[in-house]
């Protein structure tokens, strides 16, 4: 038994007009939890329900209209977990607005309700986060320090806000100055925080990911990730670079720096991974990121790995046995791991997991 | 009416009450057939108060707060009050909310809003020009911006700053972080960040 954690995370999940679930009420008390079934009946859309709950966004999406069931008018969707001692209540509720309670108490902010859970998704797009630009490893990064860092998520809420505020005064009060500059302490506040995160934590993944790779090669292939930022070092710094830039800014009716324009690069042997790279190459770093972030949650002391939770979607059918252990491995140190198969594999791993048959938005 | 439906009149009012801020259908409905309970006596009151609503309440010329029509509002009108302190907020409920704590003994000034470009609220639709002429009056000699500690409350204290920098007024804020009398084990990181970044010597 690769688990020897005695309490899991969730308990129960219970989805309503949740992309094809018109209702679902299941019990998942396992550490190994596998969803078998054939394309098309709702394996990933269960993984996307665990983690939106966790994370209250998509893996997937970016529309919360993708998300509800066709013809309804919105989606529920709550999963009973353990946080040390005893159980708690998650419930998200998107009828027009988002509705979020603890245990029936109403939770005004995101940012803590995301703590509850911490979340893992492995699913068969990550690759596009290695092949894509850069805005889809901006996007995982915030993402992955957001779960790290509660506050972190607030900050960005903080920048995009502030950020939208002042373009549209550049579009349309571009000559009034005061009211510019009335967004950019909190900009430069903000954007320093951001970056000085980013810096960190891309730092974390690349280490780890060269340990992992280790494992997979006992050749010398060396990962490396290059960040490039326009925000100063400081805030005198950012706040002259924006008294600079006001003038350039006005002009094209949009501010023209800051963390929204963050480059972040894979080099695997020197090359640029986004240029060069195969696809199978792409795969497998995708793959190594995700484990480096377990691997970073399970040894962070502000966490309790067993409140990390795995959810692994199609992504370990193209690896030879030797990387198979080596995941399995790592994704052991989280508390509870949810995977979809088109049929449950051999492996010893999932010697003691329980089956769930996924036919039709049913289980 | 329709066969199954309330009858229009109660229709309609459910309609207007569902206009509130807070009020779904369902609670409009209860209002609604709570009225119909109602002696006629009292339905003739809330009748003649609403009707007489826009005549009698309007804005206090000098601070833009709720007053009897054409009337300067209490507080501006009080002799008792500091009126070189000036205390500037978003909207009327603040000031009766300040109040409450009878602490303040200065004067208001309302805005009617905060800068939030994204909705459309620009300092051309706040009640900013007013406070420039009351600034420019002389008598004033500090202002104490109050505003929530969100974007928008945030970027409207800066630009209230900026504006009357070159004044001789002194422009303070309200302290931000724990809630007082509140247990600090209660406490989110955020308020407890702000907490930290205000914290004074003793």
């Amino acid at each position: 038994m690769a688990f020897f954690l005695l309490t899991f995370m969730i308990k129960r999940i219970k989805l309503k007009d949740f992309r094809n679930y018109k209702h679902l009420d299941i019990e998942t008390g396992n550490p190994v939890n596998i969803l078998t079934g054939a394309n098309g009946q709702g394996k990933t859309n269960l993984l996307e329900a665990v983690f939106f709950v966790s994370m209250l966004r998509s893996f997937r999406t970016s529309r919360i209209n993708d998300i509800k069931n066709i013809g309804s008018g919105g989606f529920y969707a709550a999963m009973e977990v353990m946080t040390g001692k005893w159980a708690k209540m998650l419930e998200v509720e998107y009828y027009g607005g988002r509705k979020l309670k603890i245990d029936n108490a109403p939770v005004v902010k995101a940012s803590e309700f995301i703590r509850e859970i911490r979340t893992v998704a492995f699913s068969p797009d990550d690759a596009t986060i290695v092949n894509g630009n850069s805005s889809l490893r901006r996007r995982f990064l915030d993402m992955f320090i957001s779960i790290m860092l509660p506050g972190y998520m607030s900050a960005l809420h903080v920048y995009v806000t502030a950020l939208k505020s002042r373009n549209t005064v550049l579009k349309t009060h571009g000559s009034n100055k005061a009211m510019l500059e009335a967004y950019e302490p909190m900009l430069a506040e903000s954007a320093l925080f951001i970056v000085k995160q980013r810096e960190y934590h891309l730092r974390l993944l690349c280490e780890n990911i060269n340990l992992i790779l280790k494992g997979f090669y006992d050749s010398d292939t060396v990962f490396d990730i290059k960040y490039k930022t326009d925000v100063p070092a400081d805030l005198p710094l950012v706040m002259r670079k924006f008294s600079n830039e006001r003038k350039k800014d006005i002009l094209r009716g949009f501010t023209g720096f800051g963390p929204q324009l963050d480059e972040i690069d894979f080099y695997l042997n020197g090359s640029m991974m986004r240029n060069y790279a195969s696809t199978g190459q792409c795969r497998l770093i995708s793959l190594c990121l995700k484990m480096a972030e377990v691997n970073i949650l399970a040894a962070d002391s502000s966490v309790d790995p067993a409140n990390i939770v795995v959810l692994i979607d199609d992504v370990t059918g193209e690896l030879d046995e030797k990387s198979r252990n080596t995941f399995f491995k790592i994704i052991s140190k989280a508390g509870q791991a949810f995977f979809t198969f088109t049929e449950k594999p051999s492996d010893d791993f999932f010697d003691n997991s329980i089956e769930y048959k996924v036919n039709n938005g049913k289980i | 009416m329709s066969i199954s439906g309330y009858p229009d009149a109660v229709n309609e009012l459910i309609e207007l009450l569902k206009g509130l801020p807070g009020v779904g259908r369902r609670s409009a409905e209860r209002m609604a057939l709570a009225m119909l309970d109602w002696n006629p006596d009292k339905l003739d009151a809330l009748g003649s108060v609403l009707k007489e609503l826009p005549g009698r309440v309007g804005f206090c010329p000098e601070c833009g707060h709720l007053s009897e029509k054409d009337h300067l509002c209490g507080i501006c009108a009080s002799a008792s009050r500091d009126h070189s302190t000036i205390c500037v907020v978003e909207d009327p409920s603040q000031v009766i909310n300040i109040e409450k704590s009878a602490l303040f003994r200065g004067v208001y000034h309302v805005l009617g809003g905060k800068l939030a470009p994204l909705e459309g609220k620009t300092p051309e639709n706040l009640n900013i020009e007013k406070l420039k002429e009351r600034v420019a009056g002389g008598k004033i000699r500090e202002m104490v911006l109050a505003f929530s500690s969100d974007v928008e409350g945030r970027a409207t204290a800066i630009y209230l700053a900026g504006l009357f920098s070159g004044s001789n007024v002194k422009i303070t804020r309200l302290a931000s972080g724990l809630p007082a009398g509140s247990n600090i084990s209660f406490a989110d990181p955020e308020t407890i960040a702000a907490a930290f970044s205000g914290r004074t010597n003793v």
